[in-house]
C-alpha cells in the first residue's frame, strides 16, 4: 500500500522504471527557484504548466515540487488562492530563451559581458580596419581574406 | 584569441586538444589552422604596430615605467643570443619592452633582438614612448650610469629616474649630499650632485640610507628633479614594483605573455662577430702607428748612442746604452702584439651570419596580452569598487575565472549561476561577495539585466 497517493506528472517519461528516483540538477532546481521566486503565492498547476512549456522541461513530481517550496520557505499558505490568478505562460515574462547547465569559466563569460557592454573593443577594430583598408589600398590586387 | 589564455590556452595549436567554451562564448568555434590563417592575415597588415595605438588611456599619465620580459626561445638556427632568463642562461630568444603608466596600464610595446641591452635602445624607445603617450617622465628598472643617457633624456627635456649602479658610489661621501628629511619607512634621504662632476655630467642624485644595509642611490634627469621632490623618488621607484612587475607576473601566469609566437626568422649579418672583432680591428689598426713611435724612438736613441761614443762620453754612454736596450725591447712589445692581433683577427674567418627573430606575429599576440590585461584591470576597478573587504586581483582571478557555472537566458534577463563545489568557508564567502559585485555592477546582456547567483543553492 503507497504511502501518499499517487499524484500526476508532466511529461511522463518513457522508461519510468529509470527515472522513478531521477533527482534534480541544481540547475533545474535553481530554474524553478527563480520562477518561484518571481511569484512566491504561485499555485503548483500554474508552476507546472511554465515548466512544461519552458525550453527545458524537467521532470518534476508535484510531491518533489511541495518539498522543494516547504525547504525554500516559499510555499503557499493553505486553501483556495484569493488573489488574481497568476498569468499564463505564454504572457510570462520569464520564458526560458536558453539554458547552459554547464558551462566552464562562467566568470570569463562575465568578463565578456562587462566588455562587450563598455564597447572595450571598438578601438581595436577601429585600428584592424585603418591597417586593412591602407593594405588593401597599397596592395589592390592582393587576395585578402580579411 | 583575445580569452584564450583564460581558459589555459596559450598556443594556438591548444584549440584542436584543449575543451574550451569558445562555443557558448562567441557562438562559433574555431581551430588552430583557422586561426593561424587569421593571425598571417592580421601579420600581413601590420595589425601589431596597428594595435599599440589601441592600448592608450583616454587620460595621459605623467609618469611611465619601462621595463619587459626576456622570452626565451630554442632554434636550431644560429640565432643572436642575450640573457634569456632569470637563471642567465644566454640564449635566443627576444626583449619585449613594455611601457606602463601609473594606473598600471600596459600603454606601449616594442620587441628587441635579445642581443642588444635595452638601454642602448633606450632613447629610441623614449622617443617613440613620449610621442605615443605624451609623459615624457620615465622610470627604468635598471641600475644605470650613463652620463651619455643622462645627456641625452636632458636634452630633449625628458625625464629619467633610475638606480645607479651599486659599484659606483663608495657612501655618501662620493655626493655633495644634503639632508632631505627622514620617510616613513624611517630611511633618511639626501640629495646633490656628484661630488667629482664634469660639466656634460646632468644627473642628480637621491641617496636613501635605511637604518641597516647599503644605501640606494637613484638618479635623474633635471626633469625628474623639477617634476619630484627627492623623498618622492623612492616612492615612485617602489610603485614601478608594484605595478609593472606584478602586471608582467599575471601576465605570464595568465596571458601567455612568455609564449613564443611565429617561427619567421632573418638571416643578417653575425653581431657576436662583429662585437668581438671591432675592438681587435681598432688594435690592429692603431698598432702599425704604435711601432712607427717605437721605431723613431729607436732611431733617436741609436743617434743619441752614436753622438756618445763619438764624444767619448763616459757615464752618459752607458745610460744612453740602457736606454737603448729598453727602447728595442719597447719595439718588440710593440710588434708581438701586431702579429697575435693579426692572428686574432685572421681567426675569426669570413664574416658570419646570424639569424633574427620576426616579432610581428609576437608583438600582435602581445598586443593582445597587454589589452587584455588592460580590460581585466579595468573590469577589476570597477568590481572592487563593489566590494567591502580588501581583496587581491590574483585571489579574484583564481576564484571567479577558473569556476564553472550554468546560465539561463529569458527573456527578461539572464541567470548566471558560479559553482562553488570544493570552496572553503572562507573563500565561499569571499566568492559571494564578489557575485553581490558583479550583481551591483550592473551587466546587460543584449540589453538584458544579468543576474549572478552562487550555485550551491539557489540564493
Amino acid at each position: 500500500m503507497p504511502l501518499a497517493p499517487t499524484q500526476r506528472k508532466l511529461n511522463p517519461p518513457s522508461s519510468p522504471s529509470f527515472y522513478a528516483g531521477r533527482k534534480l540538477g541544481d540547475v533545474e532546481k535553481a530554474w524553478l527557484w527563480t520562477l518561484l521566486h518571481e511569484d512566491p503565492q504561485c499555485p503548483r498547476r500554474l508552476l507546472l504548466d511554465k515548466v512544461a512549456q519552458s525550453h527545458a522541461p524537467m521532470d518534476i513530481s508535484v510531491r518533489h515540487l511541495k518539498r522543494l517550496r516547504g525547504g525554500w520557505q516559499l510555499n503557499r499558505p493553505k486553501g483556495r488562492p484569493r488573489q488574481a490568478p497568476c498569468r499564463r505562460p505564454a504572457a510570462s515574462g520569464t520564458e526560458v530563451m536558453q539554458m547552459r547547465p554547464r558551462l566552464p569559466y562562467v566568470g570569463v563569460h562575465l568578463f565578456a559581458q562587462w566588455l562587450e557592454q563598455q564597447g572595450a573593443f571598438a578601438p581595436v577594430i577601429a585600428q584592424l580596419t585603418q591597417a586593412i583598408e591602407a593594405h588593401q589600398h597599397a596592395h589592390p590586387g592582393d587576395d585578402f581574406a580579411l | 584569441m583575445f580569452f584564450a589564455p583564460l581558459f589555459g590556452i596559450e598556443r594556438l595549436t591548444a584549440f584542436d586538444t584543449h575543451e574550451h567554451p569558445l562555443a557558448t562564448l562567441l557562438g562559433r568555434n574555431s581551430h588552430s589552422s583557422t586561426l593561424h590563417q587569421f593571425l598571417g592575415q592580421l601579420e600581413r597588415v601590420g595589425a601589431g604596430e596597428a594595435l599599440v595605438p589601441a592600448l592608450l588611456p583616454a587620460q595621459a599619465g605623467q609618469i611611465t615605467y619601462i621595463d619587459g620580459p626576456m622570452i626565451a626561445s630554442w632554434s636550431r638556427v644560429a640565432m643572436h643570443k642575450g640573457q634569456s632568463t632569470m637563471r642567465g642562461r644566454i640564449m635566443a630568444g627576444s626583449q619585449a619592452v613594455i611601457a606602463h603608466n601609473e594606473a598600471g596600464h600596459a600603454v606601449f610595446v616594442a620587441y628587441h633582438p635579445p642581443d642588444i641591452h635595452w638601454s642602448r635602445l633606450l632613447v629610441a624607445y623614449g622617443q617613440k614612448v613620449v610621442e605615443a603617450t605624451g609623459s615624457a617622465l620615465l622610470v627604468i628598472d635598471r641600475a644605470v650610469n650613463a652620463r651619455a643617457m643622462a645627456a641625452a633624456f636632458a636634452k630633449q627635456d625628458w625625464g629619467l629616474l633610475c638606480l645607479l649602479d651599486d659599484h659606483e658610489p663608495r657612501g655618501l661621501e662620493s655626493f655633495e649630499a644634503t639632508s632631505e628629511g627622514i620617510v616613513d619607512d624611517g630611511s633618511q634621504v639626501y640629495s646633490g650632485p656628484w661630488k667629482e662632476r664634469s660639466e656634460e655630467d646632468r644627473r642628480h642624485f637621491v641617496i636613501v640610507e635605511p637604518a641597516e644595509g647599503k644605501p640606494l642611490v637613484y638618479w635623474g634627469t633635471p626633469k625628474v628633479k623639477a617634476a619630484l621632490a627627492p623623498p618622492e623618488w623612492p616612492r615612485v621607484y617602489r610603485e614601478r614594483t608594484e605595478r609593472q612587475e606584478n602586471s608582467c607576473k599575471r601576465m605570464i601566469d595568465h596571458g601567455a605573455l612568455e609564449i613564443n609566437d611565429g617561427r619567421k626568422q632573418s638571416v643578417g649579418p653575425d653581431r657576436h662577430q662583429q662585437r668581438q672583432r671591432e675592438p681587435l680591428d681598432a688594435s690592429l689598426e692603431t698598432a702599425p702607428q704604435r711601432v712607427d713611435k717605437k721605431v723613431e724612438a729607436l732611431e733617436r736613441q741609436q743617434a743619441k748612442v752614436a753622438e756618445s761614443a763619438s764624444k767619448g762620453h763616459g757615464q752618459r754612454l752607458e745610460q744612453r746604452q740602457q736606454a737603448l736596450v729598453r727602447v728595442a725591447q719597447e719595439l718588440q712589445g710593440a710588434q708581438h702584439p701586431q702579429a697575435t692581433l693579426a692572428h686574432q683577427v685572421s681567426a675569426f674567418g669570413a664574416p658570419r651570419e646570424r639569424a633574427d627573430r620576426d616579432f610581428r606575429t609576437q608583438t600582435i599576440m602581445t598586443c593582445r596580452t597587454l589589452l587584455r590585461e588592460n580590460a581585466w584591470m579595468a573590469f577589476m576597478a570597477v568590481l572592487l569598487g563593489h566590494l567591502q573587504s580588501q581583496v587581491s586581483v590574483g585571489c579574484v582571478f583564481n576564484i571567479l575565472f577558473e569556476r564553472s557555472g550554468a546560465c539561463v537566458e529569458t527573456s527578461s534577463e539572464s541567470i548566471y549561476w558560479v559553482n562553488t563545489a570544493g570552496l572553503s568557508v572562507h573563500d565561499r564567502r569571499l566568492l559571494k561577495e564578489v557575485v553581490d559585485g558583479l550583481c551591483a555592477m550592473d551587466l546587460r546582456d543584449q540589453g538584458k539585466p544579468i543576474r549572478v547567483c552562487l550555485k550551491d543553492m539557489p540564493p
